[in-house]
């Protein structure tokens, strides 16, 4: 059986959705749809699908998908899924799902009640490297996890940013956490599986400190998360430099350092052995799973598994697989729903926090 | 006259924005991007007080922004385009913007629009080497296959062509090469492709489209007032073999490693790259065979049309290279041809390129 799939929104995420479609064998891009026919069009030429619309539900009633990709601004997201959804199709939202938790959670219902899978584009959270962590963590290799730490160096001015920048009307500014709503999926989705259900956000900073021309554009942000067993920061910064994307778990017994950028996860343990020779130890082990990790991405080079995204592709297999097989879906709905609660928190912090400030 | 200038604070538009001025214009509106860096039409401004410049800031894709910037227009220079990014957002703030200033002209009754493209939209791919390619050579018929830039550059002609069957204004469209000067010394990716340290030379004997910048504003500036409606290249007069262009650079603004590699080489390497589509998007799609082809290919692009409109090149390929350089020191004088013999199309690997 292969799938017939349709994209709505052919800007920007567009683009890494369609390169992941077109690897999988079960599946069939067959039309896209933009309110802008231009974009549409140019979408339908450059990847060979045949059907360009500017009316989504034209497009559902006339090609019939059985998944459709939502990529268009967030704000449109609920919207787009329930007629999707209304239209017996399963979804593929970009992140975030929604703008609130409240109507994120309204979307997983309804999908729930219509018998449709859903998920969301969490780029990063099948990211080899960071399946690699989680398999390492619940084999014990660290202990209980204690502390986490996600950080995430962002450009302002690099392709996406510069767009942001350049353009008073661009839909980031009509979110109400602006930059960081955008971005927080990108963090707060590492932090799911580790943290109690019931942990809450907490010391939340958030200022503006470069030369953005909208004022209200935070574009640094601190917070913890705190739990009973565990707590978590997370970093979202534009200033910090070499961009990257970083994640740590600490154990109990060792700690694992993730760096997505690179595509390197260490493990940093004592050696057991006194003073500097232990010192040295560490050192040399450091190393060692460097270039360990250096020759395995080599290899994954040559096998055409080293893409900017590898998590993506991983993603939407999975949950192709769980539309065929009628299977659980990748990203469990209560996991979204956690993250998307805790982005509520700091959206509202921001605003309250800036509100105070006006 | 009324002038718009879009793209007015970048490379050319700046330089076409001083042309402008010297040439006694009185009021230039320059059509400019938030982000956008003001340094340069500031400077033009206090040297040339006598013409008005006028900052519309905004963004081409917003349709209310091009109705401010219109309003009491009479010519439009249509600069603006987007040469990085990926290739929605190159095809956005080219074509789509491109829309949205044809639809605010053909509202404001704008009588006259100069379109500047790039010699990138000729399909030369399937050309022999040595092929003059004239204004009248086929536009490329599938631009899916080639470069984000060349791709909107290639609809967006389409687009103007389609509104001026539908409505009477002028178009002209020109076609310049590689745009280079002072205050752009980045080495064009058909001269060499960066990698690190290594410049990567292809095809080294093909002789570059260059279009110095001075020159492409005079022909720009021709284009708002008396050339024919129709399309132009512009592109200099003997214009250097990529090596020697390599090797000034070299001695002039920057030490670099060039490794030469043949484009029969090159393509081998490209065919087995798609082959075992090794690749599978860890790469970007850039260096397929039918881009090499098409960059790389020989060709060279004839301006007679523009020069029998009476467009004369200002300054020579040798002087411009030499004052965007901007050394004392003197390169050896490039081998006179009796004409110009150019390669190829611009790719977004390099920046610099029109």
């Amino acid at each position: 059986m292969t799938l017939r799939v349709a994209i709505v929104g052919c800007g920007k995420a567009s683009e890494n959705h369609a390169a992941e479609i077109k690897k999988l064998s079960n599946a069939s891009l067959i039309a896209a749809c933009d309110s802008e026919p231009l974009m549409a069009e140019q979408f339908c030429l450059r990847h060979g699908v045949g059907a360009s619309y500017t009316d989504f539900v034209q497009l559902l009633t006339e090609q019939r998908p059985d998944i459709v990709h939502i990529a268009t601004p967030p704000q449109s997201h609920a919207d787009l899924a329930l007629t999707a959804i209304e239209n017996g199709c399963h979804v593929m939202v970009e992140k975030p799902l929604a703008e609130t938790s409240a109507v994120a959670s309204e979307v997983i219902r309804y999908a729930e009640r219509n018998g449709c899978k859903l998920t969301v584009g969490w780029t990063y959270y099948f990211d080899p490297v960071l399946r690699s962590m989680r398999e390492r963590v619940a084999q014990g290799n660290i202990g209980d996890p204690v502390h986490l730490d996600a950080f995430l160096a962002y450009d302002l001015h690099g392709r996406f940013g510069a767009a942001v920048l350049d353009d008073a009307a661009h839909w980031v500014h009509g979110l109400r956490g602006k930059l960081v709503q955008n971005n927080l999926d990108h963090l707060l989705s590492f932090m799911v599986d580790f943290m109690d259900p019931d942990s809450a956000v907490s010391n939340l900073s958030a200022w503006r400190a470069t030369d953005s021309p909208y004022p209200d554009i935070v574009d640094e942000l601190r917070l913890t998360l705190a739990g009973d067993r565990i707590s978590a920061h997370v970093g979202f910064s534009c200033r910090a430099r070499p961009l990257g994307h970083f994640f740590t778990v600490v154990g109990s017994k060792n700690t694992l350092r993730l760096n997505l950028s690179n595509q390197t996860l260490t493990e940093d343990s004592s050696s057991g052995l006194p003073g500097p020779l232990g010192r040295l130890a560490c050192g040399l082990d450091q190393t060692r799973q460097l270039a360990s990790q250096s020759l395995s991405n080599l290899a994954r080079v040559i096998r055409s598994d080293f893409q900017a995204l590898p998590g993506l592709g991983y993603l939407l297999s999975a949950f192709y697989r769980s539309v065929e097989r009628d299977e659980n879906v990748p990203i469990p709905y209560a996991h979204i729903l956690r993250v998307s609660t805790w982005i509520d928190h700091v959206v509202n912090g921001i605003y309250d926090a800036q509100a105070v400030s006006q | 006259m009324s002038i718009l200038v879009t793209g007015a604070s970048g490379f050319l538009g700046s330089h076409l924005v001083e042309h402008l001025s010297v040439s006694g214009a009185k009021h230039v509106r320059c059509f400019v991007r938030p982000s956008s860096d003001l340094a340069k039409l500031n400077e033009l401004r206090d040297n040339y007080p006598s013409t008005h410049l006028q900052y519309i800031v905004g963004n081409l894709l917003s349709l209310p922004d091009a109705y401010r910037a219109m309003e009491g227009i009479e010519v439009v220079y249509h600069l603006a385009a987007e040469m990085r990014g990926t290739a929605p957002t190159v095809f956005a703030n080219t074509v789509v913007a491109s829309r949205n200033i044809l639809d605010a002209m053909v509202k404001h009754g704008v009588r006259r629009v100069v379109l500047v493209s790039s010699i990138c939209v000729y399909g030369v791919a399937n050309l022999p080497r040595d092929t003059a390619v004239t204004e009248d050579t086929e536009v490329e018929t599938q631009p899916e296959r080639r470069d984000a830039y060349a791709f909107a550059k290639i609809q967006q002609e389409k687009l103007f062509r389609q509104y001026r069957r539908n409505h009477s204004f002028d178009l002209i469209i020109l076609r310049p090469g590689v745009i280079y000067g002072e205050g752009r010394t980045e080495l064009p990716s058909r001269a060499g492709l960066r990698l690190g340290p290594l410049v990567l030379q292809i095809a080294a004997r093909n002789r570059l489209p260059l279009t110095y910048v001075k020159n492409c504003v005079t022909a720009v500036a021709m284009a708002g007032v008396s050339l024919p409606e129709g399309s132009y290249n512009v592109v200099d007069e003997n214009p250097p073999k990529a090596a020697e262009y390599v090797r000034w650079y070299r001695s002039l603004v920057e030490k670099i490693t060039p490794v030469r590699l043949s484009r029969s080489s090159m393509l081998l390497l490209a065919h087995i790259f798609s082959r075992c589509a090794l690749s599978k998007g860890q790469v970007p799609p850039v260096l397929t065979p039918y881009q090499i082809k098409s960059i790389w290919g020989g060709h060279r692009f004839s301006n007679e049309r523009l020069k029998a409109a009476g467009w004369d090149s200002r300054a020579s390929t040798v002087e411009g290279i030499l004052r965007a350089f901007q050394t004392p020191n003197c390169p050896a004088q490039p081998r006179k041809t009796t004409q110009a013999v150019m390669v190829g199309q611009p790719s977004p690997l390099a920046s610099g390129e029109n």
